[in-house]
Parts: structure tokens; sequence; C-alpha cells
């Protein structure tokens, strides 16, 4: 028999429906009859709500040393084009 | 975030290919992109801005030196996490400061690695299994727009900032971040059963800091709760 520490601990896999048909068949029936866990369940399916609505920080523009290496990594096709044969050794 | 397994893996194809073609712009942008959330990622392990900032630069070093062996087997946000990853230990051990990674990870006396009895129990848990203080309703008339407020997502983002690093750590990869289970496992370096246990601690402590929060203050005032016309 399920007991409420239980349900609370496989709230995760209960969200992300990894629980197996029988487990999760029992943590409905517990739910069903159980205020406590039910409000449980419903406030953690919204705390992941909010977690997977943070925003991303700020974007961040490439440095222009950053973009000098790509450069020397690995070039462009105009770049590639104009070069010598063998001279793509010189960027390693 | 909200993009499906396969169209992140089609998306990962095109800018690696234009990435590997040499275009600039595809380097930009993915610079714009993730240029913070390394950042916010590597704050995880260290609160040193100077190594931070290193590590970051060294990501980005070791993505253009690495792009030309990507094989996609995870996708690129993954590769680029487990660069990163890997940079600020190895900073951090240089200037002999380890990271705070996993000192709070449980340590299991038993070697199959189960979790001990009674470590995951909720504050509100009596002894016997048992709710001894149920959890109360939030009374939210649009629950899921309600956790999409300002004011909510900065107690969410204050809650995350304020978990143990390696809570923290799987949290953000995990929920905010989207990186697949086993891909958090391979950034981390952490085995699946110490996963399932951080994970459920962080969003627990989260939940526990929104109820807190929707019992004192509520979100944005009083015209998404129930009962207050």
């Amino acid at each position: 028999m399920m007991n409420c520490q239980h349900v609370a601990n496989v709230a995760d896999d209960f969200h992300e429906r990894r629980l197996g048909w029988r487990d999760r068949l029992v943590v409905l029936a517990h739910t069903a009859m159980c205020r406590g866990c039910r409000e449980f369940l419903e406030q953690f399916r919204l705390s992941l709500i909010g977690l997977r609505a943070l925003p991303a920080p700020a974007p961040v523009p490439a440095a222009e040393r950053l973009l000098e290496r790509f450069r020397l990594e690995l070039g462009t096709p105009e770049r590639m084009t104009r070069m010598p044969a063998g001279g793509h050794s010189q960027f390693g | 975030m909200s993009r499906t397994a396969t169209e992140s893996g089609a998306r990962d194809v095109e800018v690696v290919a234009r990435l590997r073609a040499g275009d600039e712009a595809a380097f930009r942008d993915l610079v714009r992109e993730y240029g913070g959330r390394l950042s916010r990622l590597a704050r995880t392990f260290s609160r040193n801005d100077a190594l931070i900032e290193e590590a970051v630069q060294e990501t980005w070093l070791a993505v253009i030196r690495g792009l030309a062996g990507f094989e996609g087997r995870a996708p690129l946000q993954s590769w680029m996490f487990a660069i990163l990853a890997n940079q600020t230990r190895r900073l951090a051990v240089r200037e002999r400061r380890q990271p705070q990674a996993c000192t709070d990870a449980p340590r299991f006396g038993d070697p199959s690695g189960e979790a001990p009895a009674g470590e995951d129990r909720e504050p509100a848990m009596g002894r016997n299994g048992m709710w001894e203080m149920p959890p109360t309703p939030w009374g939210l008339v649009d629950p899921e727009a309600a956790m999409l407020g300002r004011e909510v997502l900065a107690v969410v983002q204050t809650a995350l900032d304020g978990l143990p690093e390696s809570q923290r750590q799987v949290v953000l990869l995990r929920d905010v971040e989207g990186v697949g289970a086993n891909d958090v496992c391979n950034i981390l370096g952490v085995s699946d059963t110490n996963l399932r246990v951080l994970l459920h601690r962080g969003r627990a402590r989260i939940r526990r800091a929104l109820d807190e929060y929707m019992r004192e203050v509520g979100p944005g005032g009083r015209q998404n709760r129930r009962g207050s016309a």
C-alpha cells in the first residue's frame, strides 16, 4: 500500500511518465482519496512549469577575438577558394 | 527548450553543417544563444568570475576545434555543456579549488545506491508516512498562466539560485535547459540514481519556495486567486 511519503517520492516519475502503469494506477487511486497528495502533485507539476519557463540569459555578442579564431580554424568558403594549394596547413 | 528531440536534431545537423562550412553568421548566432547559458552553468561550479569567463572562452575554442569530430550522438547543446563542465573542473583543479559540484550529493553506504530510508522525507510529512501538514491549495484561477508571471518566475529563480550546487546543476540542466537525463548524468558524472535523488530534492525545494510565496503574497495580487472578486 502506497502512503503519502511514497507518493511524494515518485512525484518526478509520475510527472515525467516514467512510472509503470501499475504504480501509476496506485498513485491515482491514492490521490483520489488523499487531498494532500493531490495538491502536492499539482504543486510539483506547477513548479516544473515555472522552472521550464525561466527566461534564458540575455544574448551575448561574440567577441572579435573569438570570431578571428573561428575564421582561422574554419575559414570561409570564399577564403578557402582563394587560398593557394596547401594553404590549409597554416590553420592547423 | 520546447522543441522536440527530432526538431532539435534536425536543427543541430543544419547548424553544425553551417559551422563546418565556416559560416560566421552561424557562429555568431550560436554564441549569442549559448554564451549566457554557458556562463550560467559555469556559475554553478564556481563563484570565481575570472574562472567562469576563462572556462566559457576555453569552451568556445574547444567547440571550434571539435566541430569536425562532432558526431551528433548527443544534442549539440549537451556536447557544449559537457565541454563547459570539463573546462570548469579543469580550471578549478588548476587553481587548487575543486568545484563544489557534488559535495551534497547523497553518500550512500549501500553499494546498490539506494537512498537511506527517510532521506527524502518531506518536512510536512509525519513519521508514519502520512501528511502532518498537508499542502493547502494555492487557489489559482489559471494555475499554468500564473506560473508564467514575472513575480512567480522571480521566486522560482531565487529558489533555484539558493539550491545546493549539485541540486542546482541537475535542476538547471534537466528542467531549465531541457537536457535529457542520460546526458545530464554524462555531463555531471553522476549516476542515474544520484540524478533522480538530487532532482527530487531540488524540485521539492522549489515547490516549497513557491508554496511559501503563495501563502504569504500570492501571484500578482489577488486577481488570479479564486474567491477574490
